[in-house]
């Protein structure tokens, strides 16, 4: 049976779904077909446990996608020159626009109207109810108490983290679509790294191949 | 050959840099916030490259960026953070990082340790073999001695995986998928020194396959039976249960679940006897060995060749399991527990804190960040340049100087002269386009976005990008706040990148890296990074300025008398 990585192993399996049949073979498994973007929602006391029956797969992938690393950093002058501290990461910002896709009904065709009865539709929402949930878990007056995360899945890897805004336009130029866009804090990166199967010790580099001024630095003193 | 120490700095990260793969660099340490983990399909597709790998002028001018470890003095209890270079002093990180758990496993995970064992042997025919010089069995058994193992214990996990036939591949679906003595995969066998065409044109003798064997066992074999050598073979993780792999890999306590399903469904013709369980575990793994033990024809070599060297090998002892804690006295209830539970809390609460066991502790946590320092400020010292398959498409260097204007006297502007402020690099461009090939099918995906990660374009990226992450710090596990699964990591120490171009060397860090990717340009990425100056260097490439200015003219009245 292929394994679809988007399925929560938690929940039982569907077996009238066209991949628990043993000659089905998913594009992805050979990527020839495109990369989707998913989403989940993990568990506020583990978020390696993702919670959602199965992840929310965008109906149509964002147009472009953005990701935007910054290092926190402070620089001071001094009379002695420069004094650099080094705090680290600071949160990653991952931001996307793109379309819903098409309103499109199999009664009407392309509508404008009737677009809340359309798979492009509820697609959208599906990701605007995502986004304000955020990882959330509310008590019964809407007040935060637990908070998780909401997983990000693509090719380059797994991103951990939370959406800070979310933008729909409808403009007349395109009537059957919205153009949303988004932004998403990256908390914690598991990023899929090819060679990592080979180990260390065998991955091609000695310590010959580096410059010898790179060692220079390197040194030590006897001591107790 | 020429000591590279004698090369000038120029001529060694010319020399060094390359197209190195995202693997290297994910050796260094990094914030908490980033993880990495395998690609799952990382064997089935071949990076092409699309420039030479050949270096020269026609190439294009060199971009490279490497790494500067801090200046530091590591002593065995104290680290000096000022110190400067003064002193080159080579230490013994061989044998450090041998005697370092974290270095010596694999990266998959962890190798179980001290479990399995052979069990009862089932003779099985030896397979066809060009293993019969005595020349190949002295070097088996000296390599087998500078492992740390029996060569007795390597044999049978050498018949188990290919029944001695060095040029035995392992098909699967009509195509090799590895080969040799210990059945290397091609990106293994790559990974350990052996070009892409030396693994399909696999024409390599038992002896010449040798030195691959003891690379990829080098500093994990120490000790270990044919079981735990054929787990360090497989690779695994230390599951809950003490299962290698899981097709059910799903609850906390598992490690990369999709990469475990996947080795799973590869070698789960070791899941046995029937049922199949779904898990690999060592003592399947030692079944595996026993039903392939080498035969007495192979075991007779390796004790002439023994013999004929007069050397026995002394592994590590294989350490018994320790046995259980002692139940706790709290199992049982009453007056009794409760009256001693009171006595051993006055008494904790009358030992002074300066007792001799918490400075033992104290010790240990600081000479394993010591060790684990040392450790770390060497990697980074043998991480090599990286070179850019293409290099920026924009490189801007901003230097301003920092004058202050604002005040005004009764004569006019008072001007402040306070230096300069740090010089600001400003970088981006696009990687070249992303082509693979698919081992298992010949038509594909060659020009493709799905599989855009198995593309040296991609690699290359993914390599700088790891640097940008690592920015020449180093991070290491809190010791205080540190505990098993926080994930906690502190910078300890902070480095130095360096740019490499024009001849120039620019040493600082990286302030911002970013990412674009966009339909109207599906087979590309877009990066742009800023980085910030502390000191630049022009490099001496140039030696003679009769380069830029030509040979200089020699006056006709002494042209006789000056030898051109």
């Amino acid at each position: 049976m292929p394994h679809i990585p988007s399925a929560n192993p938690d929940f039982d399996i569907q077996t009238d779904l066209p991949s628990t049949s043993p000659n089905y073979s998913h594009g992805m498994e050979r990527r020839q077909t495109v990369v989707p973007m998913a989403f989940q929602i993990t568990s506020p006391f583990d978020n390696r446990r993702i919670l959602l029956p199965h992840a929310l797969v965008m109906h149509i992938n964002p147009s472009s996608f953005s990701e935007n690393h910054n290092k926190k950093l402070t620089r001071l002058q001094t009379r002695g020159g420069y004094v650099e501290q080094h705090w680290g990461d600071d949160l990653s910002e991952i931001s996307a626009d793109g379309s819903t896709g098409a309103f499109m009904n199999v009664y009407t065709g392309l509508s404008s109207a009737l677009r809340q009865k359309t798979i492009a539709w509820d697609r959208y929402r599906d990701l605007h109810d995502l986004y304000r949930n955020n990882g959330s878990v509310f008590d019964p007056y809407g007040n935060i108490v637990l908070q998780g995360n909401v997983m990000l899945m693509y090719d380059r890897g797994t991103f951990l983290g939370f959406f800070e805004s979310f933008d729909v336009e409808e403009t007349d130029d395109q009537p059957w679509a919205f153009k949303v866009s988004w932004t998403f804090k990256v908390q914690e990166e598991i990023m899929k790294i090819p060679g990592l199967s080979i180990p260390p010790a065998a991955r091609g580099t000695t310590g010959s191949i580096a410059p010898k001024f790179q060692s220079q630095n390197l040194f030590t003193t006897s001591g107790t | 050959m020429v000591d590279s120490r004698d090369l000038k700095i120029y001529q060694q990260i010319e020399a060094a840099a390359d197209l190195y793969q995202p693997g290297i660099y994910d050796l260094l340490t990094f914030y908490h916030a980033l993880s990495t983990e395998p690609d799952l399909m990382d064997d089935q597709f071949y990076p092409v490259p699309t420039r030479g790998s050949t270096k020269s002028a026609k190439d294009g001018k060199l971009f490279a960026v490497g790494l500067i470890p801090p200046a530091s003095s590591v002593t065995s209890r104290v680290l000096d953070r000022s110190a400067s270079v003064n002193a080159l002093i080579t230490t013994d990180y061989d044998a450090l990082i041998t005697e370092n758990p974290d270095v010596s496993s694999s990266s998959t995970g962890d190798i179980p340790g001290e479990t399995g064992g052979i069990g009862t042997s089932t003779p099985v025919p030896n397979g066809p073999t060009s293993t019969t010089n005595t020349d190949f069995w002295s070097q088996y058994v000296a390599m087998c001695n500078r492992l740390g193992c029996q060569p007795e214990e390597l044999a049978h996990v050498i018949q188990s995986e290919s029944g001695w036939d060095p040029s035995k591949p392992a098909i699967r679906n009509g195509h090799p998928v590895a080969k040799g003595l210990i059945q290397l995969t091609k990106a293994t066998a790559i990974g350990l020194g052996m070009t892409a065409e030396q693994w399909d044109n696999f024409n390599f003798s038992a002896t010449e396959q040798l030195p691959y064997i003891e690379k990829y066992f080098k500093g994990r074999a120490k000790g270990k039976n044919a079981a735990q050598l054929k787990a360090v073979e497989l690779g695994g993780y230390n599951n809950p249960g003490g299962s290698l792999y899981s097709s059910f890999a799903t609850a906390p306590g598992y490690k990369n679940p999709e990469f475990q399903r996947k080795a799973y469904e590869q070698n789960k013709g070791l899941d046995r006897p029937p049922p199949p369980t779904g898990t690999i575990t060592v003592e399947q793994l030692a079944r595996a060995v026993a039903r392939h033990k080498a035969g007495p024809q192979i075991l007779g070599e390796i004790e002439k060749a023994k013999s004929g060297l007069g050397m026995e090998v002394q592994p590590e002892p294989i350490k018994e399991p320790e046995p259980p804690e002692p139940v706790s006295k709290w199992v049982d209830s009453g007056s009794q527990n409760a009256s001693e539970a009171a006595k051993t809390i006055d008494k904790t609460a009358k030992t002074t804190l300066l007792r001799e066991g918490l400075s033992s502790l104290f010790l240990e946590k600081q000479n394993a960040q010591i060790t684990a320092l040392r450790k770390h400020l060497q990697q980074m010292a043998e991480t090599p340049p990286l070179r850019l398959l293409v290099n920026p498409s924009s490189f801007k260097l901003s230097l301003s100087k920092l004058i202050s204007y604002d005040s005004w006297g009764r004569s006019g502007p008072v001007v402040e002269h306070w230096g300069e402020n740090q010089d600001k690099i400003e970088g981006s461009g696009k990687v070249s386009a992303f082509y693979s090939l698919d081992m298992l099918d010949a038509n594909g995906p060659g020009l493709n976005r799905s599989a855009r990660q198995f593309s040296a374009a991609y690699q290359n990226l993914l390599s700088l990008w790891l640097i940008y992450k690592n920015n020449g710090g180093i991070y290491l596990e809190d010791p205080i706040v540190g505990v098993p699964g926080a994930r906690q990591k502190n910078l300890a120490l902070v480095g130095s990148v360096y740019l490499y171009y024009d001849d120039i060397l620019y040493i600082g860090s990286f302030d911002n890296f970013t990412l674009n990717e966009s339909d109207t340009a599906p087979f590309t990425l877009e990066y742009s990074f800023s980085f910030t100056v502390r000191a630049w260097y022009l490099l001496d490439h140039l030696d003679d300025p009769q380069y830029t200015y030509g040979k200089q003219k020699v006056s006709s009245i002494n042209s006789n008398s000056v030898d051109e």
